[in-house]
């Protein structure tokens, strides 16, 4: 037989009970949505994990510290420490699969404007390799080493100037206007200093040497990228070593080493060999990856129990499949038994009923998915904000209409079987 | 011009188990028919004759005994090679007409062709021809229901005869007809045969149809009891007279 004829003679078979079809196919439909509805949520509780983590950092940086802390077979913590400088910068670019060094060291400090001050967060940052590593502004231009005449160069935080941040130390209040917008704006002067003494009181106490105020040359701002560089002002690392040094009573920074570096690999795939590699230096190693991949862990857990709670409708629907196949296997004894006389071969005939089953799956998974991709949309609407969230990937939508289909053919085996089995003289009996 | 029977029976034993009891529907039989005979197997209800045309036609086997039909050994075979036996060699004509009820006459010739891997088109053309050959050229796409008993079994006669085969098994094929309308069809189907030169095996309980055939058995008990030979016209008379062992 040939399997265009396999196909039209499957087809209008099924037509001619088209209630009944319809009926199997709906059941079909139902345990096919409710599998990819369930594992849908799954995958957007992953997409949602990941798309969290993102946002976090680069999935392909490692950030390494000097510190790597361990714990041996008794259970006894342990720590090594190593240097981390300029040589260590060099050593990590070496590594194959890496793509760019960032050393970074960070400050907290005083930003003051008229009477007004902030407390912020400053990061030096090597700004060569900034691209690299997405420091993106909004407006102006990076920030240089430049400290001539005392003045500073500073990027500053996107969010600085949108929250109220500035504030009057004496009143307390915030330097908003009527309509709740900064007063203080990138284009105000501002003076930086790391000595808190000099906005709370206490620097004119007898004998001390109060921090000096530098003033500083805002370059730009950052944009809200969303990384873990947007929240921090920026200045160039060698800028903010100097400042650091002059201003060693006021803070403890280790001027020797840097805070951390952060190592940006080729790709993902990467990600894993270097951090062993510098894990194994001795360095303490910190990455996206590791984390994500504890949490896929447990959400592959949920997205099994979802998958099972959606696969027992399907299971029914296969069922429902087989119980249409033995119907109409019963009540079709007659025709098979003339199609086997007439000479239709056993494999055909066990081919029709498979080809029926397939297309009671291919119609079911097709018809669950277009249910699927509405339900989707509808939770999607509903359950926004709960974090809850319904994906449908392409490999999904594929997947599922294959699985749909070979678990009609699971379940039209054995009818098929038995119609193949189904003796010719059933042709010659006459009720 | 005949080297060979077409159909050669052997001492057939057919033994049905019914509950403990051992029901003997063939008792040894042998039998040859040649080729384009036509012939008539008759005897009441119970006798066998239906078991007969079911192991000639490889529909079930012989519990013991041999049947080598067109040099095939039917005994030995297996359900798929019976049924491409019967894919190259036997048409059939029902009872019942056993026409699929949701096709039409036109698909009902041509659906027999599709299991030969026969192509749409092709197959339409020949079951146009066959049905053409019936008479029923004004009711290709008329479907069973539509259609009087003595069209359908015309429809069943073309389909039988649409994939040329040598063989020709019918089972009571006038048994749901009126009188006239028996006689009408039984002529078409004689006609046919001969014109084509086909083996007709036809079953009946029915003496009447008998005459129809050139040869004539007679089966009661499961035992084949008489052999006769009728004379229709000139030609047949010639062939009978020659005896058994040249026709």
């Amino acid at each position: 037989m040939r399997f265009s004829d396999l196909l039209r003679t499957a087809f209008l078979n099924l037509w001619r009970r088209k209630l009944r079809a319809f009926l199997t196919v709906l059941g079909m439909v139902i345990g096919t949505s409710s599998i990819v509805v369930m594992v849908s949520l799954g995958i957007g509780m992953r997409e949602a994990m990941i798309e969290s983590y993102s946002q976090m950092g680069s999935m392909t940086n490692i950030t390494v510290t000097r510190w790597n802390y361990s714990v041996d077979e008794n259970g006894n913590w342990d720590s090594t420490e190593k240097d981390l400088n300029k040589k260590t910068v060099e050593l990590f670019k070496q590594i194959p699969g890496v793509e760019a060094v960032m050393p970074r060291i960070s400050a907290w400090g005083l930003l003051k404007s008229g009477r007004y001050i902030a407390d912020i967060g400053i990061m030096g940052i090597d700004t060569s390799v900034a691209d690299q590593f997405g420091i993106a502004l909004s407006e102006g231009t990076l920030p240089t080493a430049r400290t001539t005449g005392g003045t500073y160069d500073i990027v500053f935080a996107s969010d600085l100037f949108l929250y109220g941040y500035f504030y009057d130390p004496n009143t307390g209040k915030q330097a908003v206007d009527r309509d709740g917008n900064s007063k203080v704006t990138a284009d105000s002067r501002f003076q930086l200093t790391f000595d808190y003494n000099n906005v709370y009181g206490g620097s004119d106490m007898e004998g001390y040497t109060p921090g000096k105020f530098y003033r500083l040359n805002g370059t730009g701002v950052t944009a809200q990228s969303g990384n873990e560089f947007s929240y921090y002002c920026l200045m160039d690392i060698e800028a903010l070593k100097k400042l650091a040094k002059e201003n060693s009573s006021f803070m403890s920074i280790d001027t020797t080493n840097y805070n951390e570096v952060i190592v940006k690999c080729s790709d993902t795939d990467a990600v894993e060999t270097v951090n062993q590699y510098i894990k194994d230096l001795g360095y303490g190693t910190e990455c996206l990856q590791e984390w994500i991949e504890q949490s896929e862990e447990s959400i592959a857990q949920t997205q099994y129990l979802l998958g099972a709670i959606g696969g027992v409708s399907l299971l029914v629907a296969a069922i429902g499949i087989m119980n249409t196949m033995m119907m109409s296997i019963y009540e079709r004894t007659k025709e098979i038994g003339i199609i086997k006389v007439l000479g239709c071969r056993m494999s055909n005939i066990a081919a029709l009923f498979l080809t029926e089953s397939a297309y009671i799956g291919f119609f079911g998974g097709a018809l669950g998915l277009g249910v699927s991709y509405t339900l989707s949309m509808v939770l999607n609407k509903f359950l926004a904000g709960s974090g809850l969230y319904s994906s449908i990937p392409l490999y999904l939508a594929f997947g599922a209409v294959a699985f749909s289909i070979l678990v009609a053919l699971v379940s039209g085996l054995y009818p098929a079987l038995r119609a193949m089995r189904l003796s010719p003289l059933a042709a010659i009996r006459n009720e | 011009m005949e080297q060979a029977p077409l159909i050669e029976i052997r001492n057939a034993k057919k033994i049905y188990r019914v509950g403990s009891v051992d029901v003997h529907a063939l008792r040894g039989v042998d039998l040859t028919i040649n080729r384009g005979e036509i012939c008539c197997i008759i005897g009441r209800s119970g006798s066998g004759k239906s078991t007969l045309l079911n192991v000639l036609a490889g529909l079930e086997h012989v519990t013991s005994g041999e049947i080598v039909i067109a040099g095939k050994r039917l005994h030995k075979m297996t359900q798929s090679e019976l049924i491409l036996f019967r894919q190259k060699h036997v048409g059939f004509i029902f009872q019942a007409f056993n026409l699929m009820p949701y096709y039409t006459a036109l698909e009902n010739v041509a659906f027999p062709l599709s299991f030969r891997g026969v192509k749409k088109r092709r197959r339409n053309a020949l079951a146009k021809e066959a049905l053409k050959a019936m008479g029923l050229e004004t009711h290709m796409k008329h479907k069973p229901s539509e259609m009087s008993g003595g069209q359908q079994q015309r429809v069943g006669i073309a389909r039988a005869l649409v994939a040329d085969p040598d063989i020709i098994f019918a089972d009571e094929p006038t048994g749901n007809l009126d009188s006239s309308t028996s006689d009408d069809v039984m002529r078409t189907i004689v006609d046919v045969m001969r014109s084509r030169g086909k083996t007709l095996v036809m079953v009946t309980h029915d003496p009447h149809m008998a005459e129809f055939a050139d040869k004539v058995i007679q089966i009661l008990d499961g035992r084949i009891v008489s052999i006769e030979y009728n004379r229709h016209d000139a030609d047949v008379k010639e062939e009978a007279q020659q005896g058994e062992e040249t026709v």
